[in-house]
């Protein structure tokens, strides 16, 4: 297949693969691709255009010392370093919130100018490499079944949470979003106010790559800071398995 | 490529990372680490940032060799793809220090004699730069600038004084014209 042949797929996907798109434009097409088959292997096939033109650039060779570097990371033992950090799982969420690793922004119209400009561009990047996505089920008394999806670039540490149908919660109290851990332990990923549509557009920076986290749960909390861990009722969340991805 | 000419394919060297072979993880760092090193070189002009860039990805890769699915590509552009998006990505938090002026390397040829590049599979190489060089002059600008700058396609439009719909129209028109190029090359 040489070109789109079919005008109601005509999505700017060169421009989503590139990440030029604006978020509105960037979500359409995210939702386009997640039911039609046909552009997701148009998407493919522009993302390798892509890839390979990464070749048409000047060689540059690398600093010999930086293949030392590489490989002295890479250590054979650092499998057994990683599962044994699987097996504590709390004290690698507890030092992760010591380091306090962690940004999230809310785009909401009474953002200034500059900054929503720099935020819509980052909703595209992290569009543009979402390469997985699940949807976010309601969980609460009186939500929908279905309260939106998460975008996430399963080789990174950027996700994208597009949510929809929330209520306000109560005066003093907010959404707060929590990532989970496979044994269980969340790590705090912000809170954040629905606008008056009750939707919300947060952008996720994990404090760790996103392979590293199991589920997704939302809670409300007292606001406006959120707590420290869960303390309210789980209103809405997803869960998700790599391994079982891996394996695929 | 280098991988199918003169040892293991890329294929056979990634499903070795996941045993945790650390002499593929070499292999594979000896084939593309110039290539990696020279994208995100050429996207933000950062020595150290480049070094990081690099040492990221191919730990990266070994820690999770199951990022790259074959179905979706040569691994190469798998792995050159992601390390735009990372180069970008560090330009883009720079509070839009953008680089212009970056350009597509049409001229160097992927001499058959050069071992470094060998590792690339030079026919498609070769082909994707030719079909670069044959890109009329508009149509390349406004690539070059989608690709390495960071812009949007709002800024690349009021950077070249041209309407959204034509920058619009010129990226997706270069892109098709490469993707073709890269199909003709396979099938012929």
């Amino acid at each position: 297949m040489t070109g789109r042949s079919l005008t109601d797929h005509d999505v700017d996907l060169e421009a989503y693969a590139l990440g030029l798109l604006d978020p509105e434009e960037a979500v359409v097409v995210a939702q386009h691709l997640e039911a039609c088959a046909l552009c997701r292997y148009e998407l493919h096939r522009i993302e390798e255009t892509l890839g390979w033109l990464g070749t048409a650039v000047r060689t540059v060779e690398p600093p010999p010392t930086l293949r030392n570097r590489v490989l002295v990371e890479a250590d054979p033992g650092d499998r057994r370093r990683w599962r044994l950090a699987w097996a504590w799982g709390g004290l690698a969420a507890a030092a992760l919130l010591l380091l306090g690793v962690l940004l999230l922004a809310v785009t909401r119209l009474e953002h200034r100018l500059d900054e929503f400009a720099s935020q819509q561009e980052r909703i595209a990047a992290v569009l543009a490499r979402a390469d997985w996505s699940t949807v976010v089920q309601g969980e609460g008394a009186g939500f929908p079944p279905e309260v939106g999806r998460i975008f996430v670039d399963r080789g990174g540490r950027d996700g994208l949470l597009v949510l929809g149908g929330l209520e306000r919660p109560e005066a003093g109290r907010v959404y707060q979003v929590w990532l989970l851990h496979a044994d269980g332990s969340r790590v705090d990923a912000g809170g954040f106010l629905p606008d008056r549509a009750g939707s919300a557009l947060l952008l996720i920076e994990a404090p760790d790559d996103w392979t590293r986290y199991h589920g997704m749960g939302i809670t409300i909390e007292p606001g406006p800071q959120g707590s420290t861990e869960p303390t309210g009722q789980r209103v809405a969340g997803c869960s998700w398995d790599w391994s079982a991805w891996a394996r695929s | 490529m280098k991988g199918e000419t003169t040892g293991p394919s890329d294929l056979e060297l990634v499903a070795r990372l996941r045993p945790r072979d650390r002499a593929a993880l070499e292999a594979l760092y000896d084939r593309y680490a110039h290539c990696v090193y020279s994208l995100a070189l050429s996207i933000v002009r950062d020595q150290q940032a480049a070094e990081d860039i690099t040492q990221e990805l191919f730990i990266h890769l070994w820690q999770f060799t199951h990022l790259y699915e074959p179905e979706r590509g040569a691994f190469v552009s798998w792995l050159l793809r992601s390390a735009r998006n990372r180069a970008i990505d560090i330009l883009r938090r720079r509070s839009r220090d953008y680089q212009v002026g970056v350009q597509f390397d049409t001229m160097s040829a992927l001499a058959q004699d050069d071992p470094d590049d060998l590792v690339l599979r030079a026919d498609v190489a070769a082909g994707l730069r030719r079909a670069l060089a044959e890109l009329d002059s508009g149509l390349r600008e406004v690539l070059e600038l989608a690709y390495f700058s960071g812009l949007t396609q709002r800024e690349i439009a009021e950077r070249l004084g041209l309407p959204l719909g034509t920058v619009k129209t010129r990226v997706r028109t270069a892109l098709r014209r490469l993707a073709e190029a890269l199909a003709g090359d396979r099938e012929s």
